[in-house]
């Protein structure tokens, strides 16, 4: 897998039931720069940002990981895609592990794994149009000619409801909504057909009015080309809304992990007990 | 109805009741109506929430009542704070009587809110040279010391610089900043909006437990429906500028009269009980910019003030009437 050329197909029709992602004893230390004594007589200590967890993730499911800001929700995010480097544990992508990958190896990685941003204003070059910054997705990996891309990106955009397509294409990213940078992004990720896509709390920086439609979007993304999704938030009824699972991280560690409707119904852990009590009922139950 | 606001039903005057206020902004490109012909009112004691979408007007209501709107923008309609109509108050009582003193204002960003190369005690100082001249140094500790202990915040942030301290601990600093110096009235615009929900309920139930505390009346500004249910006891939704519905918070979460204000409740998906699709909301656009809605603004007389028909479906629970501009909106 990892030898294969960008240009071929990843193997993604090898439906197999095994899962696509199979996470063991993640870790992720960051040292604590410390003064001179410590240096000298002292350890070196650690923030644990991620420890020791474990899950796996079968195709076409949705996980969500909820937690608190510092819980480590992003920082698990970022290292599932090899935007951060774990210092420990294995992530093993459709059975290779590449948790250490580097080069065109870690390049063709990504091809099949993407990751969309909580803040969709910080998401594209303000110097490329929307189209520019589309069309870079596929070029960096040799993906089809000049005039096959521009096809791809209109029936994407035309997909996610960006339409015409060529007047988005034209468009600044300050020229768009939050929503529909939001749902420009997710095009992007989108383009390369990856088998995971990590949605980093991509909602909660919108307007309520527009939340509705990015997780619809991405339900029906699901649907239709089956991809493995985890979907970060702090916010447990936007989790219960698109996930088949629930993760509840704190300090570092998954304290419960479900299926998202237990997880609501009955949280055994008494921090997924507290996330609970402190989500504001929206009044329309 | 009439023109005048809603009345509360005590009988008590109300602290402050907004009447026909109508807000415009002139740019390049022609006048910008912001707010149309907006009326409430608040009694002592009592709290409003307005919530609607960005740009549906609400965060220009709160920086009217602050009288803190850049100069090109318009006002007509009347503020009345105590009975007193701010909107015709000079610049140097507003800052001597008014602000902080009267009506303080719980920003959404508190990171670019306060200051970043002062120390947070300091910018206590600060408001508390300015608008309580006569106190002394002591008695100035004094209130600090007070309003960080109310707000659950350690001594130690008198000396810390607001990038020192966490989002949960920012908001608290804002908050103490507007209570230092006892005012009746406090609005709380999105204060909440970028914390995590433990921080968030945290500090929902701080600001519920500091409005008995401090005999507060506040007015809550959110997009968060949710942010709305918990801490107001009237709720005015907001779109495009105008009110939608104005009515007491059970009975607009029971039963919302007006199709805009179900369509937000929709909009968020539910915690509890049986999963359904929400949808946005985004097909019904505003344009903000639309010169037929400009021009009617110009005008001032009631007569020109078509669209201003808001019908008592219940006591105290108003909302606009079909065939005004929203329901053309919608049509669309």
């Amino acid at each position: 897998m990892i030898a294969t050329p960008a240009t071929t197909a990843p193997s993604r029709a090898t439906d197999t039931p095994s899962a696509l992602i199979e996470v063991a004893a993640l870790e992720r230390f960051y040292p604590i720069r410390k003064g001179i004594t410590d240096l000298a007589f002292g350890k070196t200590q650690y923030v644990k940002a991620v420890d020791d967890i474990s899950f796996t993730m079968k195709r076409g499911e949705i996980l969500a990981l909820v937690g608190e800001s510092g819980s480590g929700k992003s920082t698990t995010g970022r290292l599932l895609v090899r935007l951060d480097t774990p210092t420990g544990g294995a992530i093993r992508f459709d059975g290779t592990d590449v948790a250490h990958l580097k080069g065109s190896a870690l390049r063709a990685f990504r091809r099949r794994a993407q990751i969309i941003f909580q803040n969709p204003f910080e998401a594209f070059d303000p110097r490329l149009t929307i189209g520019a910054s589309l069309d870079q997705a596929l070029r960096i990996h040799n993906l089809g000619t000049p005039k096959e891309r521009e096809q791809k990106i209109i029936a994407a955009l035309e997909n996610a409801s960006l339409a015409p397509a060529r007047e988005f294409m034209a468009r600044f990213p300050h020229e768009l909504s939050g929503g529909q940078s939001q749902r420009a992004a997710t095009v992007r990720a989108m383009l390369l057909e990856p088998d995971f896509l990590v949605a980093d709390e991509p909602v909660s920086m919108l307007d309520v009015s527009v939340r509705a439609d990015i997780l619809n979007q991405l339900l029906e993304l699901r649907d239709r080309f089956g991809m493995a999704i985890l979907f970060i938030t702090h916010d447990l009824a936007v989790a219960r809304y698109v996930a088949d699972r629930i993760a509840v991280m704190h300090f570092g560690k998954f304290v419960e992990i479900g299926d998202a409707e237990q997880i609501i119904a009955n949280p055994q852990d008494p921090y997924s007990q507290e996330l609970l009590a402190n989500t504001l009922p929206a009044g329309n139950e | 109805m009439s023109q005048a606001a809603p009345m509360d039903r005590t009988g008590d005057a109300p602290l402050l009741e907004v009447r026909n206020l109508t807000i415009t902004y002139r740019t390049e490109r022609g006048y910008v109506s912001a707010v149309r012909d907006v009326s409430f009112s608040v009694p002592k004691g009592g709290s409003i929430g307005l919530v609607g979408e960005s740009g549906s007007g609400k965060s220009t209501i709160a920086m009217a009542v602050m009288r803190l709107l850049p100069p090109n923008a318009r006002v007509s309609g009347e503020i009345l704070f105590e009975g007193v109509d701010l909107t015709k108050v000079d610049d140097r009582s507003l800052n001597k009587q008014w602000r902080w003193r009267k009506l303080s204002m719980v920003f959404q960003k508190s990171l670019s809110a306060l200051s970043p190369v002062h120390r947070i005690g300091d910018q206590m100082h600060d408001v508390l040279h300015q608008h309580e001249p006569n106190l002394t140094e002591s008695q100035r500790r004094e209130k600090i010391d007070a309003v960080l202990n109310a707000v659950n915040l350690p001594q130690r942030v008198i000396r810390a610089y607001p990038f020192e301290l966490s989002g949960g601990q920012m908001q608290r600093a804002m908050i103490a900043l507007g209570l230092i110096c006892n005012p009746p009235f406090v609005i709380f615009d999105e204060a909440t909006t970028a914390l995590d929900v433990i921080t968030q309920s945290q500090i929902l139930n701080e600001v519920k437990r500091l409005k008995q505390q401090f005999d507060l009346t506040t007015m809550v500004i959110s997009h968060d429906v949710g942010v709305i249910n918990a801490t107001t006891d009237t709720v005015a939704v907001l779109y495009g500028g105008q009110l939608m519905e104005l009515a007491p918070r059970e009975a607009f979460f029971k039963s919302p009269a007006h199709p805009y204000s179900r369509a937000l409740i929709d909009s968020v998906p539910p915690l509890f009980g049986p999963k359904r699709r929400i949808t946005g909301i985004s097909g019904w656009k505003l344009n903000l910019g639309d010169t037929s809605a400009g021009s009617q603004l110009s005008a001032t007389s009631p007569a020109s003030r078509g669209d201003a028909t808001m019908v008592e479906v219940a006591p105290g629970h108003f909302v606009r009437a079909a065939g005004t501009a929203f329901a053309q909106e919608a049509a669309r």
